[in-house]
């Protein structure tokens, strides 16, 4: 290769226009490789960005949670719920932690092009959750345990109805409401790849969980610590709101088991639905968009960029 | 069923999709066998001359010409640019015939070129 054909392989875009889906597609695909090249490489490194991603989800919760309390128009706590929730996807994308519905995604682009297998596709995407699902309950319990103001009646209350309302649900309600929510988030997770600037690239993240938490759809991380808070607080409910806890309603007892109003009932669920709704209606749809002829020369370009 | 975890509409929705997605992945490898792969050897020891097919026809003046000589990853670019399937070749001036992406891709069989090449020393020596 000599100096002139190198220059122009390397010529690149000078606008600031968003990357082409195909740019945006090849770049989520070399993003699985390299999570799935870190999770064999440095397991605990990966569980620990995991446990991260899952931890600033719960952020989200707890914010949303904190201000959404005591505001009785619906439409009006579901808006101020999502506008504080939609920095996390935000601080998740902009400090590369782990997000395990990203991960869905990305990943079967990845399988798609051929940067993982099928089987290394599961063992990365269960090993997001677990990290995940960490983060979550660790920054939870500690919230929980830590009570302070969450200790009165009004955030106990709002906590708690939240928790039974998700649990509440039956079982395809739950299903498609997870659909519906990874459809709005991983959307914004493939405009923050296609956006050229930080400040276009952190707009469009924002807008994802904004969507998803203000039209009440149902996320498995965000659920972890929206489920787990009011029942890790549910031992001084009567104490903390005056009130007994009842078999259903606002106030039923909570579990974590797989039955109504259980923890994992809507974990399991949730995840199902989440896992269709960002892959199915989101990666594969753009992916079947998107030209492969073009992703190959992207390749091919960028492989032999890289080789001299 | 409706508050259990075994709902079966619920589980056949999944599956259901889960299998579509499957056979999507098979069909679309099937499809592109080298998809994401870069053979080496072939972007750098093919010319575009190798992947030219003759013809006559130069009827559209607006696609773009390239030289024969040039080595074949300098299509790329201009490939991803101007989203032809096709550009025209030249040699000595000359237009001589089609480079088509899909040669360039190898997505399928290349056509033997039957422009004359020049015979290095080396090939000479080896014929005699």
């Amino acid at each position: 290769m000599n100096k002139a054909h190198i220059a122009f392989m390397n010529k690149s875009a000078d606008n600031n226009e968003p990357y082409t889906l195909e740019e945006t597609l090849y770049k989520a695909a070399e993003i699985s490789k390299a999570k799935w090249e870190m999770l064999k490489n440095r397991p605990m490194a990966f569980l620990l960005h995991a446990f991260a991603g899952g931890a600033i989800v719960a952020f989200g919760a707890t914010l949303a949670l904190a201000v959404s309390s005591g505001i009785e128009t619906p439409g009006l706590q579901n808006l101020v719920m999502g506008l504080v929730f939609g920095f996390s996807l935000v601080v998740i994308m902009m400090t590369g932690m782990s997000l395990i519905t990203a991960e869905m995604a990305l990943g079967i682009i990845g399988v798609f092009h051929k940067k993982l297998k099928i089987p290394q596709y599961i063992i990365y995407v269960m090993a997001g959750y677990i990290g995940n699902a960490l983060g979550s309950l660790f920054f939870m319990s500690l919230l929980a345990f830590a009570g302070g103001p969450l200790e009165k009646s009004v955030y106990a209350l709002r906590a708690h109805a939240l928790g039974a309302s998700k649990t509440s649900m039956d079982a395809l309600t739950i299903f498609l409401l997870g659909i519906l929510c990874t459809w709005f988030l991983q959307t914004a997770m493939f405009m923050y790849l296609k956006a050229r600037s930080d400040t276009g690239k952190m707009f469009v993240a924002y807008y994802g969980p904004v969507a998803f938490v203000s039209s009440m759809t149902e996320h498995a991380i965000a659920n972890i610590g929206f489920i787990a808070f009011p029942i890790l607080m549910q031992v001084n409910f009567t104490a903390i709101t005056g009130q007994l806890l009842t078999e259903g309603g606002a106030t039923a007892l909570l579990h974590w088991g797989f039955g109504q109003y259980g923890w994992a009932y809507n974990q399991l669920l949730t995840l199902m639905g989440n896992f269709i709704g960002g892959v199915f209606f989101v990666a594969m749809i753009f992916h079947f968009i998107s030209d492969p002829r073009k992703i190959m020369l992207i390749n091919k370009t960028n492989v032999l960029r890289s080789k001299f | 069923m409706d508050y259990s975890i075994f709902n079966p509409l619920v589980w056949t929705i999944f599956i259901g999709m889960i299998l579509i997605l499957l056979v999507c992945i098979k069909l679309f490898h099937k499809k592109y066998p080298n998809f994401s792969e870069v053979d080496m050897t072939f972007e750098l020891e093919t010319s575009v001359l190798d992947v030219t097919v003759p013809t006559t026809d130069f009827s559209d003046a607006t696609v773009k010409v390239v030289d024969a000589s040039l080595p074949v990853y300098t299509l790329y670019p201009l490939f991803l640019q101007s989203n032809r399937k096709f550009f025209y070749v030249k040699q000595g001036g000359e237009l001589i015939g089609k480079v088509y992406l899909d040669a360039v891709l190898q997505l399928e069989e290349l056509p033997k070129s039957t422009f004359p090449k020049e015979v290095t020393q080396y090939e000479y020596h080896n014929q005699m």
